[in-house]
Formats: structure tokens, sequence, C-alpha cells
């Protein structure tokens, strides 16, 4: 009942299994700062390339590589497989390595305990605690153009930053999110 | 792909789009992604059937993976508004009418607020212990903890972020 995938599809899963593997490889790189984001880019991008290869590239009994034609709706299938991989393998990866909630637990791996969690939050990001994690947050608002420093204060930029904010209550409305306003 | 096959799959998509907004709504005892999770898995069901009966299969790895593609997106788009904290300070600050926050006011409403709340959600599921003696990992929040050291060494994550955070120094008796 299930057609045998092409080998684009294929190539794709291939790929994508690789990435968690190249994700490990890329991050032990010496790739100056950012490594990991740097590393995250890397592992996509030699990802895509097995992809590339697998899929496209054939080799003839003479042993010359060529490029081999491939049907439109089986690159687009290969493709969209792969980008779904990928986020999948992202999803994983940003929440075990950068994941609040995560990170909040293995603060406490030590043998000793906290005194409450006032001292817990206080200890968050290198002891910057929840004033370090308000500008970490508060920066992607500042660099989107969204939002504004005045001195201590935060002020919204323009009508567009306005509208995008309802966009963001409407669409939490819909999706049933409690707290956003 | 034909008409047919283009119909199909909108029509699963569809069918997902409204399945999961329909289940959030119905507050079920359900994980948010369960949710999503299980809806995609119904809405496959669906398009393999209808590639089936209008014998469209041979477009069927392209239908999937737009489907998966689709599921994929739409699931990120709910985790940023349920999750995301620089939205939620965003949208504070549009309902305020003079559309401004002093930082100490998000600092201490949103992001304390969220951290609480996390400490709760990691007490509900029993990986830590708030007690008068402190806060402290539960036995299998230990060993939770080590898994996630082991995946996070795994992939080489270096102490360079804000989420990165060090264990908490251990107290010099």
């Amino acid at each position: 009942m299930i057609p045998a995938p092409p080998l684009a599809v294929i190539a794709a899963l291939v790929a994508g299994g690789t990435m968690p593997l190249l994700l490990a490889l890329c991050a032990r790189l010496p790739l100056g700062r950012a490594t990991t984001s740097r590393g995250f880019w890397l592992a996509t991008t030699l990802s895509a390339g097995i992809w590339c290869v697998v899929t496209f590239v054939a080799v003839r009994e003479s042993g010359a590589p060529y490029i081999r034609p491939v049907p439109a709706d089986e690159i687009v299938a290969g493709a969209l497989l792969l980008a779904v991989a990928m986020l999948v393998v992202y999803s994983f990866w940003s929440l075990a390595c950068f994941g609040f909630t995560v990170s909040m637990l293995l603060m406490l791996r030590s043998e000793t305990s906290v005194k409450d969690i006032g001292e817990w939050a206080g200890s968050f990001g290198f002891g910057g605690g929840m004033p370090a994690l308000a500008r970490d947050r508060v920066g992607v608002l500042l660099r989107a153009g969204l939002a504004r420093t005045d001195g201590e204060s935060l002020r919204l930029t323009t009508n567009y930053a306005f509208l995008f904010a309802r966009f963001v209550v409407l669409i939490s409305r819909v999706f049933a999110v409690a707290d956003t306003e | 792909m034909n008409s047919t096959a283009f119909c199909i799959l909108a029509s699963a998509i569809l069918v997902h789009v409204i399945l999961v907004i329909v289940l959030l709504h119905s507050r079920l005892p359900i994980p948010p992604v369960g949710i999503h999770v299980s809806s995609a898995a119904c809405s496959y069901a669906f398009m393999h059937l209808c590639l089936w009966l209008y014998e469209c299969l041979a477009t069927y790895w392209l239908c999937m993976a737009a489907l998966a593609f689709a599921a994929m997106i739409f699931l990120f788009g709910y985790s940023a508004v349920y999750k995301s904290l620089s939205l939620r300070v965003l949208v504070r600050l549009s309902v305020n009418h003079t559309h401004m926050l002093d930082m100490t006011w998000v600092t201490e409403r949103v992001m304390r607020r969220s951290f609480d709340e996390r400490a709760r959600m990691l007490a509900a599921a029993g990986m830590v212990e708030c007690n008068p003696e402190g806060v402290r990992l539960t036995e299998k929040g230990a060993k939770m903890a080590v898994r996630l050291g082991a995946i996070r060494e795994f992939f080489g994550a270096r102490p360079d972020g804000l989420y990165f955070s060090a264990p908490i120094p251990r107290e010099k008796s």
C-alpha cells in the first residue's frame, strides 16, 4: 500500500540521521567565538551536502561521476523530509543544550541543596540571575526592532510592533494559551 | 502532483490544524506536544486512506513529506507563542497603555514568575523537592540530570551561554 521510497527520500532520511553525529563532531571543531551556533550551521550544511550527493551524483561503469536527472516531485519530497529531520534534531538539540527548565535542573547537580527558590533563581546564568535572563530575552526584541530601551525602561517602537503584539495575542487565543496577556 | 492529490493534502493539513485547536481548547490532560503528535498521526491516516481510495498513491511520498513539514512548522509556531519569554514581554508592552515597562517589573513579573512556574513543574514531576531544608534533586531528578548531562556532553555543548548554567558550587563545611 506504500510505494517504495524514491532515492531522494532515502537520502533525506540518511542525511537527517547523520545530523546528531555531525552536531557532536562540529561542536568539537575550533570555530572561534559562537562555536555552538556555528557548529550547528556547519552540521546543517554538511547534512544538506550529503543529501545532494546521494540524490544527484551517480557513477558510470567507467567510474566517472555524473549528475543524475531526478524528477522535481522527488526533489521536493526529499528536501521537505530533510527539513523536517533537521527541525526535529534542532528541537532535541536546543532543548537538551539550552533548555531553560533543563538548565534549572542541571544547576542542582551538586550534592548541596540551595536554600530556597529565590537562591536557585539568583544562581541562574552563572550568578546573573533573573536580571541577566531579562536582559537576554529583551535583547531579542531590541535586535528585532520591536522595542527600545529608555533608561531603565523598555518601550514599544512602532505601530508595527504593536500590531505584531496583537497578532501574538490573537494566535495565543486560537491556541488556548493562557497568561499571555 | 495532480489536483486530487493536492486537495487531499490540503484537507489533511486542515484536519490537523482544526484537530489541534479543538483538542487544545478541550483542556484534556495530555501535554501539548502529545496533542500535536496524535493529531498529525490522525491526519496522516486520513490522508493515506484518501490517497488510496482516489488512486493517488503515486504522490504518497510528496504528500507525506509536505504534511510532515506543515505539522512541524505548526508545532514551532505554537511553541513560540506557548513558551517564548520575549513574546510575553512584547505582549505586556502592548497591553500597558503607556507601551512602556520598567526592567525591574519585567525581571520580577515575567522572568521570576516563569522561573517559579518551571520550578513548580519540576517539583510536580518528582524531579525536585522543595522543603524547609532547601531545594534539592530527588533520586529521579538526579538520574535525569545525569542523562541530560551526558546528552550535553555528547553534543559538545560548551558553557558559553546564559542557558548553560554551571552547577551550584558545594558549600564548604
